[in-house]
């Protein structure tokens, strides 16, 4: 997921733990799951493309679920916020 | 509560009856958990089977819908209140700005309005706190977007929490405003004050041109009935107009002239970087550039307000990703377009509709009230015409920037419910919120408005309903 989302391990963590703690412990597998069904590269090629989105959207949201989190994918908080 | 803060100063004796529980620190909670879940709360709106869905956005909570408000707080224009006069559409209020300005400024120091004086509201030398810094965005677009001020806001704390909320802290991202539970903590222990929550308000029994008693249905379906000598509706716009439906006082306007302002996102591309992460707030300025003029009887009255945060990349993120792109790529491809991206808001005005209403519906919410039926038909073309020249008018302004608005959608709706009970000869309720039948019996809140503005209803809401507890002190004594 880390490498999908060109993400480095300490973002990948901070939006994760910040996802799963939003979302619960219930909802958060299959979210994981279904994105990696979208991203995997041998599975995606058997989805269609509107599958895909479908697919990889949840956790997606969930990551970047507001303003502190886009901040952050697109580079803005990275050097403030990141140990 | 602002009603029952005036009666109660005066040494009067009030009831509240509020659907949700007594919950003094539910401001403490994210905004999506401050309404409690019981029978009393249940939404009781339903589209209407014939007219297509709309969100309604409101709380069944004890302080009401404050609890999700977003604490942007600017008045109403001058002109708001003239629109016949003026612009021949819609009514004028019975009442004029500067009947309301004394009561503008006190509202603006009970909900701790943050601001500047403007000419465009008369009247005012100061606001009770300085407006945040303006952001990037608003030092870029500012100068071309004239009339542009600073936004007033209700949400004081934010000017020592700072902008964005770091990461390392609650997953509340939802900025701090006032809260009528702010008032409501002076309010409750004071002499006089008896709360019945958990309970709505279900009918109110009339009797020789009065209200005779406030027939209630708690969360556990026992039922009661309150007397009092006034009494005062101080719910939305659509439950203020089925409480008297319920109630058997029907009218050719109860119920009638709903309202909710259009906001629109607008994308606007730019030729070069914005520093987003730069600002105090979610939002800090306002352009009135295409608020006020005499084309106001042709097209829509709007205000402009740029989005602090900038785009939200999570749909181009979901598109990428299923398009197959590599993720370092598709990062570094959504930060630029981000980075070059302005999004504004553009609150509209559309004229009052006599297709747009509530009615009672055939259906049973969980306390065995008949939900609401509310009928909402798409904007009017008055509207369209008035976004089309913001987005025109955008392109020509920031020309000097590059601008091309590349993204259009609809924001955030339906928490302004306006209308049903407006104020006027041809209304429900007098100048001072009096129904016309039932003497003893006034309406609060923003379903006494009889136009809407492009502008934000909350402070005005507010001041009507301290002009209201006034006028009843002096009226009972």
């Amino acid at each position: 997921m880390r490498k999908a989302l060109g993400l480095s391990a300490a973002e990948t963590e901070l939006l994760l733990g910040r996802a799963r703690r939003r979302i619960g412990r219930r909802g958060y597998p299959l979210r994981i799951a279904a994105f990696a069904v979208a991203t995997t590269p041998l599975v995606r090629r058997l989805i269609p493309r509107s599958a895909r989105a479908r697919l990889a959207a949840p956790l997606v949201h969930a990551l970047l679920t507001g303003p502190a989190e886009n901040l952050l994918y697109t580079g803005v908080l990275s050097n403030r916020s990141i140990p | 509560m602002l009603v029952a803060r005036e009666l109660l100063a005066a040494g009067e004796e009030v009831t509240i009856v509020e659907r949700g529980p007594l919950r003094l620190d539910a401001d403490s909670l994210p905004a999506d958990r401050r309404e409690a879940r019981m029978a009393s709360t249940e939404h009781n709106t339903g589209p209407s089977p014939r007219k297509g869905g709309h969100p309604w956005l409101y709380g069944y909570a004890f302080g009401g819908s404050s609890l999700t408000w977003s604490g942007v707080a600017p008045r109403l224009l001058p002109s708001d209140f003239e629109t016949h006069s003026r612009f021949g559409f819609g009514r004028d209020w019975p009442i004029d700005y500067d009947d309301l300005l004394p009561y503008f400024r006190e509202a603006e120091q009970v909900m701790r309005v943050s601001g500047t004086v403007s000419k465009l509201f008369p009247g005012t030398d100061s606001y009770p706190l300085p407006p945040a810094r303006p952001s990037a965005v608003d030092r870029m677009l500012g100068p071309l977007l004239e009339p542009f001020e600073p936004l007033p806001v209700a949400r004081p704390e934010l000017h020592s929490h700072g902008y964005p909320p770091p990461l390392e802290g609650g997953l509340d991202t939802v900025e701090p405003s006032f809260t009528m539970l702010e008032v409501a903590r002076e309010l409750v222990g004071s002499d006089g004050l008896a709360i019945v929550d958990r309970a709505a308000a279900a009918r109110l029994r009339t009797s020789g041109g009065r209200v005779s008693g406030v027939e209630c249905v708690a969360a556990d379906g026992s039922r009661s009935e309150i007397s009092a000598r006034r009494v005062v509706a101080a719910a939305h716009g659509i439950e203020n107009a089925a409480l008297l439906l319920r109630s058997g006082l029907e009218g050719p306007a109860v119920g009638r002239w709903l309202n909710a302002h259009t906001h629109v996102v607008l994308q606007l591309e730019l030729d070069r970087p914005i520093d987003h992460g730069d600002a105090q707030t979610r939002d800090s300025s306002i352009s009135y550039a295409w608020t006020e003029g005499e084309w106001r009887s042709d097209r829509a009255s709007a205000v402009v307000i740029p989005f602090n945060p900038g785009m939200l990349v999570r749909e181009g993120v979901v598109e990428g990703l299923a398009s197959g792109r590599d993720g370092a790529e598709l990062r570094r491809e959504m930060s630029e377009r981000f980075a070059r991206t302005a999004v504004v808001y553009a609150s509209l005005e559309d004229l009052p509709r006599e297709d747009r209403f509530v009615e009672l519906s055939s259906s049973r919410d969980a306390l065995g009230l008949p939900r609401s039926e509310v009928h909402f038909p798409p904007d009017s073309d008055y509207v369209e015409r008035g976004l089309q020249e913001v987005c025109t008018g955008l392109e020509e302004r920031l020309a000097p920037l590059g601008a091309r608005v590349v993204g259009r959608g609809l924001g955030g709706r339906g928490g302004h419910m306006l209308g049903t009970c407006f104020m006027g000869p041809e209304g429900v309720v007098d100048e001072n919120l009096r129904h016309h039948s039932i003497e003893n019996l006034y309406l609060a809140g923003g379903s006494a408005f009889p136009t809407y503005s492009a502008l934000h209803p909350t402070v005005t809401i507010a001041a009507l309903a301290l002009r209201l507890g006034q006028h009843l002190v002096r009226d009972g004594a």
